[in-house]
């Protein structure tokens, strides 16, 4: 995925290793730029499907 | 075993070479000391075996994230006898600058360009024999995914043989700044080449100065004192100028090798990038966004018309008449049926509040800014802003949580953890506790002034004043050195229709999930208190600082609300408004207070745990009390002038 501010480009693994020290992760459902700490929400599963059909 | 590094950007195709190059066997194994993964392999060509490395994204030997500095660490510590730096070939532009500072690090050098496919989809046509003259290295083109170009680049790497380096030429400080660090000052050998050892050494880059500072202690000072001198002659910090200076060798060598049928659309695109970061015209843009897409959409359409439709049409005529006569007959005792239905009930007032009121308003609020975040325009905007947040000790890297901040200050508080320095969080804590409206709050103080623009333009004018004043005085107050802040601008574009619903469908579900069970919390919790005598309690303490500030004592009423979430305070403001039960200048009044006031208990429990006990409770009662003493004295100046808004 991209940063819609910076342009970094990640997987959704690097964004969950950026938050390990956020007491709220659990449960979060916030995608996190590891380069500039943006964020924004995660795109449900069902238009993850929709995007590949 | 000569080793074979594999460097790029994240999404490059870079994993895709290696497993080209090494088949299915490969290592995973963390960097030491590190969580950053690196994959190994072996590969032959022609009977001779490689260790070939799969290294972290890179975009710079500037390094900011681990990956990026296990990079630069393996490239320095492992000697590889050849690095293949791969490149996605439709973004040359932005990434032959890593291109030139591994030339300049003089590291044996192939540049793969791959995604060769997506390129020519694009008609996009690279000279690769040109680029090659003016690199001076070889280029191979590849589609890595399909293979193609994957022999050649074998062959190149078997019969590669090392080449001296070209070198592309800074202006003249620069210039001369780095000849002198490099042949005059470092005297011990070093991996790599001490020109590039001595650009970072002029960016600050804190590890390489560690670095010289063990390896050759005794140059430092005269290190630290060229640094200073050139610094002199710029008002962009040296990792801006030197990182601009190469951009533009990059971009000069690309406008002789590539070819674009969209050339007009660019140059297009350009001007207009340019244009929306300079000072003057960017202002007026911003001010047109931010007329036509918060004031005109969110404020008049969402807040207006959509809130009136929904909340007077469907809650007021079907859901709660119906739901009421619901409760009534199944319930029949009255203190149950109040915490249902009635004035506090959570029909009439949670639920109405979070689908009526707040869910079209940050459903439109979520619409534009998805629109504004999907041009690339947000970048941009913390470009334009940089010099002002300066002013106030923050760097345009602030940018991004007070616009986040924007959407919920809770989360937008987190995030300040990216800002560099500690000066910074503390200064961006209070300025995002103090003076940042969320969304939904936003929209609704939008809504309720929407046809006020004399008091709309009072109430955002004293909250500029304020967000400038309070930064201004907090940085002053905490000296500390100027952050440095630039950040890679991505291309200006058109949204995407799709791109755009599904942030704002997303963002909408997420938001909705959060403040949805706390508005029903919320009303219970009224409930709870209304039956017990609590209420009624805090609201007769909490009359004094509202008589304080000028307002009727209902008012008290949606400050409790307000200490709950904000938004549901100003959606109590948005009610007494629509009663008649507040003058416009009281709702001025009662909104700016409002604003400034302590977004939410959430907010209160947040800047403890990033600031600390000390200074997140010191953050929250000052900006407590500073809320009220705005209140007052703005009503003070709006009644010693009689000034009718």
């Amino acid at each position: 995925m991209k940063c819609a501010l910076c342009g970094y480009e990640f997987s959704e693994k690097e964004s969950v290793s950026t938050c390990k020290n956020c007491p709220l992760h659990k449960g979060c459902e916030l995608i996190k730029c590891p380069n500039c700490g943006y964020e924004w929400p995660k795109e449900p599963e069902w238009i993850k499907k929709l995007g590949r059909t | 075993m000569e080793k074979i590094a594999i460097v790029g950007s994240p999404n490059v195709g870079k994993s895709v070479i290696f497993n080209n190059l090494t088949g299915a066997y490969a290592t995973v194994s963390n960097y030491p000391g590190t969580t950053v993964e690196v994959t190994r392999g072996k590969c032959a060509i022609h009977q001779k075996e490689y260790e070939v490395i799969d290294t972290p994204g890179m975009y710079s030997f500037l390094t900011i994230t681990e990956e990026e500095k296990v990079t630069r660490t393996i490239l320095l510590n492992e000697n590889p006898a050849l690095v293949l730096h791969v490149i996605d070939t439709k973004n040359i532009e932005r990434m032959l600058p890593l291109t030139l500072q591994l030339i300049e690090a003089d590291v044996p050098l192939i540049l793969v360009l791959n995604i060769m496919d997506e390129a020519e989809r694009l008609g996009i046509k690279i000279d690769v024999k040109q680029l090659e003259n003016e690199l001076g290295i070889p280029v191979i083109s590849t589609i890595s995914v399909t293979g193609k170009g994957m022999n050649l680049l074998r062959e190149t790497i078997y019969n590669y043989v090392p080449v001296l380096n070209k070198k592309f030429i800074y202006n003249d400080k620069i210039e001369e700044a780095v000849e002198t660090i490099s042949s005059k000052i470092l005297k011990a050998q070093y991996p790599i080449s001490k020109r590039l050892f001595s650009t970072l050494i002029l960016q600050e880059d804190i590890d390489i100065h560690s670095f010289i500072k063990e390896r050759e202690p005794t140059v430092y000072n005269s290190i630290q004192k060229l640094i200073k001198e050139i610094k002199k002659g710029y008002a962009n910090p040296l990792s801006y100028i030197i990182a601009m200076q190469r951009q533009k060798i990059a971009s000069d060598i690309v406008s002789k090798v590539k070819s674009s049928p969209v050339r007009f659309a660019k140059d297009f695109a350009d001007k207009l990038s340019k244009i929306t970061m300079n000072p003057w015209a960017g202002s007026l843009i911003l001010f047109i966004v931010l007329y036509y897409g918060l004031y005109k959409f969110v404020g008049q359409f969402a807040a207006g018309t959509l809130v009136d439709f929904l909340e007077n049409k469907i809650f007021g005529e079907y859901i709660i008449p119906v739901l009421s006569k619901f409760i009534e007959n199944i319930i029949p005792w009255k203190i149950l049926q109040d915490l249902f239905i009635h004035e506090y009930g959570i029909i009439n007032l949670g639920l109405r509040y979070a689908v009526a009121l707040i869910l079209p308003i940050v459903g439109t609020f979520f619409l534009v800014f998805a629109i504004i975040e999907d041009t690339g325009y947000l970048p941009r905007l913390a470009m334009l802003i940089d010099r002002i947040f300066k002013k106030i000790g923050l760097s345009g890297r602030a940018v991004i949580p007070m616009v986040l901040g924007l959407g919920c200050d809770t989360m937008a508080t987190m995030v300040t953890r990216t800002l560099s320095t500690k000066r910074e969080r503390i200064i961006a804590t209070i300025l995002l506790t103090l003076a940042i409206p969320c969304s939904a709050q936003l929209g609704v103080i939008l809504g309720l002034l929407g046809n006020k623009p004399n008091a709309l333009f009072v109430w955002l004018g004293v909250l500029c004043f304020i967000f400038l004043l309070v930064g201004f005085l907090a940085a002053k107050l905490m000296p500390g050195e100027k952050p440095l802040f630039f950040m890679e601008i991505p291309p200006l574009r058109l949204p995407k229709i799709s791109n755009v619903l599904v942030k704002t469908y997303t963002r909408m579900k997420w938001y909705f999930k959060e403040i949805f069970p706390l508005f029903i919390l919320a009303s219970v919790a009224i409930w709870f208190g209304q039956i017990t005598g609590i209420f009624d309690l805090i609201l007769n303490v909490l009359k004094y600082p509202v008589h304080f500030i000028g307002l009727p004592d209902k008012t008290a009423v949606a400050y409790l609300f307000g200490f709950f979430r904000r938004d549901y305070g100003a959606a109590g403001l948005y009610d007494m408004s629509k009663e008649g039960l507040l003058t416009t200048n009281q709702l001025v009044v009662a909104i700016v207070t409002m604003t400034l006031f302590l977004p939410c208990i959430a907010q209160f429990l947040i800047n403890i745990k990033e600031r600390g006990l000390k200074t997140g409770v010191a953050i929250s009662t000052f900006v407590f009390f500073f809320a009220f003493i705005v209140g007052y004295l703005l009503n003070l100046v709006i009644n010693v002038f009689n000034i009718r808004l």
